[in-house]
């Protein structure tokens, strides 16, 4: 049986690799400026290297996907992980508030700070990761908030977990619109594609800032997967195999907070991924979580590659924001995964 | 005689509901002690609090002479394994990686099964007589094979001490004696410390060497069979007038009718 699951494992993965590259080279290829695989071929191997090419593959669309990608991964592992922490197949970064969180301090950001921000003359660093940094400590804060009005006797209770994340997300969303409808159009219009859940201005520095966190707590999560599989018990059954459940779980939780801040610092809020993709990959893999988890992963990125590629395209030159594609090929997917699953 | 348990001014309950307080009991190794007493007594609560299950509020549990506070979750799990009332898993999950559950606190490598913790595997399916259906997905189970699946998968944790709340809540009257002596076998051949919660003080007085009787958080009485179901003690915790034989074959006292204590009696 053990060594079933595995052969699956193993093909599910290899299948997603290869759509992963599919729509990767769809992604590179297709766009306001269309270029032959072998225009992107040579541009990758340096041969013959042509400015024009050069610009539009390593400046906008290489960074583009690898950031899809690498949102993709973070979603995908942070939704097996909560799903599994709190043992309801709702939970996903979303619903935890982490989401709404970080996009009210984004809006705050713009609200009080953008105008001088654009006037003031400050290293570009600087100004590229103000907005990421603002979402990554709101994204923390209410986590934070979260977990304190979670926490009943020094025990965390899931249950609150998820009615507290559900009533932290729609204050946040209050608040965020809140200020939105008080600023500028400009500035409107920067908050609302942010909230969207949006990639296309992404650069190498968003890469550089958020793959560290995502290697780091990634592998530190999936050395912890096994203890997902015991978290399907119920918790004294768990306790009584001499498993620390609290203190685990805390440990995952946070890791997971970080994954979903880092995500969301530099794509804004992608609903979804978390919710479907571990789910997909359930469908695929069975449930132990050593192979749910990468499977995930490799799902959440896949889904986002794409639904970039459909975005950037299907309107074009006008984009659709990634979220929102996720949402609109996404749900009906799931839907029909639920439906079949019944049966 | 080394104790399994010892409490010491033991108080436990619920957030701000105290259910049992200042207790003081100690429970023998290697015999088979069965908690008896009406609905709410504290009888689950007591298991829950000495398997650390449940936080004590106040008190010390002696676990075989050592202070349970200082000794890591872990390190208890290898001691004692406590098969709880409802346990659940996900349906798909097959027996055998359910019993193999029990290894964990044995398991350096989380990956891997060791040849001795197969070999505990083996011997956990034999004992509980569930080898036949090691393969199957656990939704694809009856209750009392899932029950004795269960019991597997403690006894794979490979511990001296076995804790079980109400084993044979929801099974049938055959398969309630198939799950009880099993855990006779285990006392017998196996040498384990047995501590239960059971509702059928038949059961308890045929299949233990001590009982505690417990009322509304307090312990009544302790000792053997013989000393517990009797019309005094029976009147005192249940609130009956329980008639009482003994059973002919097992030679252990058997209750075979009562009634409802009426206010008058009391």
């Amino acid at each position: 049986m053990r060594k079933k699951t595995s052969s699956v494992f193993v093909m599910t993965v290899s299948v997603l690799i290869l759509f992963i590259l599919g729509a990767s080279y769809l992604h590179l290829t297709n766009g306001v400026f269309d270029m032959s695989v072998m225009d992107v071929l040579k541009t990758l191997l340096r041969i013959e290297p042509n400015p024009k090419f050069d610009l539009v593959i390593f400046e906008f669309r290489l960074p583009r996907i690898v950031i899809a990608a690498l949102v993709g991964v973070g979603l995908g592992i942070a939704g097996v992980v909560l799903q599994g922490i709190t043992r309801n197949g709702l939970a996903d970064p979303g619903i935890l508030g982490i989401n709404a969180g970080a996009g009210a301090a984004v809006v705050i950001f713009m609200f009080f700070f953008q105008l001088r921000l654009t006037s003031a003359d400050m290293s570009s660093w600087f100004s590229i990761l103000m907005m990421p940094i603002f979402g990554f400590v709101g994204g923390a804060m209410a986590a934070v908030l979260i977990f304190s009005f979670a926490r009943k006797n020094g025990h965390l209770d899931m249950q609150r977990l998820i009615l507290t994340g559900i009533a932290i997300n729609s204050g946040f969303g209050a608040l965020s619109l809140f200020l939105s409808l008080k600023m500028n159009a400009q500035d409107y219009e920067n908050a609302a594609v942010w909230m969207a859940g949006s990639i296309y201005n992404a650069n190498w520095i968003f890469v550089v800032t958020m793959l560290p966190w995502l290697i780091l707590l990634g592998f530190y999560v999936y050395r912890k997967s096994y203890l997902l599989d015991y978290f399907q018990l119920e918790e004294d059954s768990i306790t009584s195999l001499g498993i620390a459940v609290e203190k685990e779980k805390m440990k995952l939780l946070l890791a997971s907070v970080g994954l979903v801040s880092a995500c969301v610092s530099v794509s804004g809020s992608i609903g979804f991924i978390g919710l479907m993709a571990p789910h997909i990959a359930k469908q695929l893999v069975g449930i132990q979580h050593r192979y749910v988890m990468p499977v995930s992963a490799l799902i959440g990125a896949g889904l986002l590659v794409l639904a970039d590629f459909i975005g950037k395209t299907v309107f074009a030159p006008s984009e659709l924001a990634v979220g929102i594609v996720v949402s609109i090929i996404g749900i009906p997917y799931f839907l029909y995964l639920l439906v079949k699953s019944k049966a | 005689m080394q104790t399994a348990f010892r409490m010491e001014n033991l108080s436990s309950g619920y957030e701000q509901v105290s259910v049992f307080e200042g207790l003081n009991l100690t429970i023998e190794e290697g015999k088979v002690t069965t908690i008896i007493g009406p609905n709410g007594c504290g009888k689950s609560t007591l298991l829950k609090t000495i398997g650390r299950i449940l936080k004590k509020q106040q008190g010390t549990v002696y676990l075989q002479d050592q202070n349970m506070q200082n000794l890591s979750t872990k390190e208890i799990a290898k001691k004692l394994a406590i098969l709880s009332q409802t346990p659940i898993a996900p349906g798909q999950l097959k027996v055998e990686e359910l019993i193999a559950y029990g290894r964990y606190p044995h398991r350096n490598n989380v990956n891997r099964l060791t040849k001795k913790d197969e070999e505990m595997i083996e011997w956990a399916l034999k004992v509980t007589n569930t080898m036949e259906y090691r393969n199957r997905e656990l939704s694809q189970l009856s209750g009392g094979q899932r029950q004795r699946v269960w019991l597997a998968m403690a006894l794979a944790q490979e511990t001296s001490i076995l804790l079980l709340d109400e084993p044979t809540t929801y099974l049938d009257m055959a398969h309630q004696l198939e799950v009880l002596e099993i855990v006779k076998n285990l006392n017998e051949e196996h040498r384990c410390t047995i501590v239960m919660v059971l509702h059928d003080i038949n059961h308890a007085a045929r299949y233990s060497d001590h009982l505690i009787a417990m009322r509304q958080g307090a312990v009544m009485r302790t000792g053997t069979p013989e000393e517990i179901l009797c019309v005094d003690v029976m009147r005192s915790v249940f609130n009956i007038n329980a008639r009482i034989m003994e059973d002919p074959v097992t030679k252990t006292p058997v209750c075979y009718g009562y009634d409802v204590m009426k206010e008058a009696d009391k």
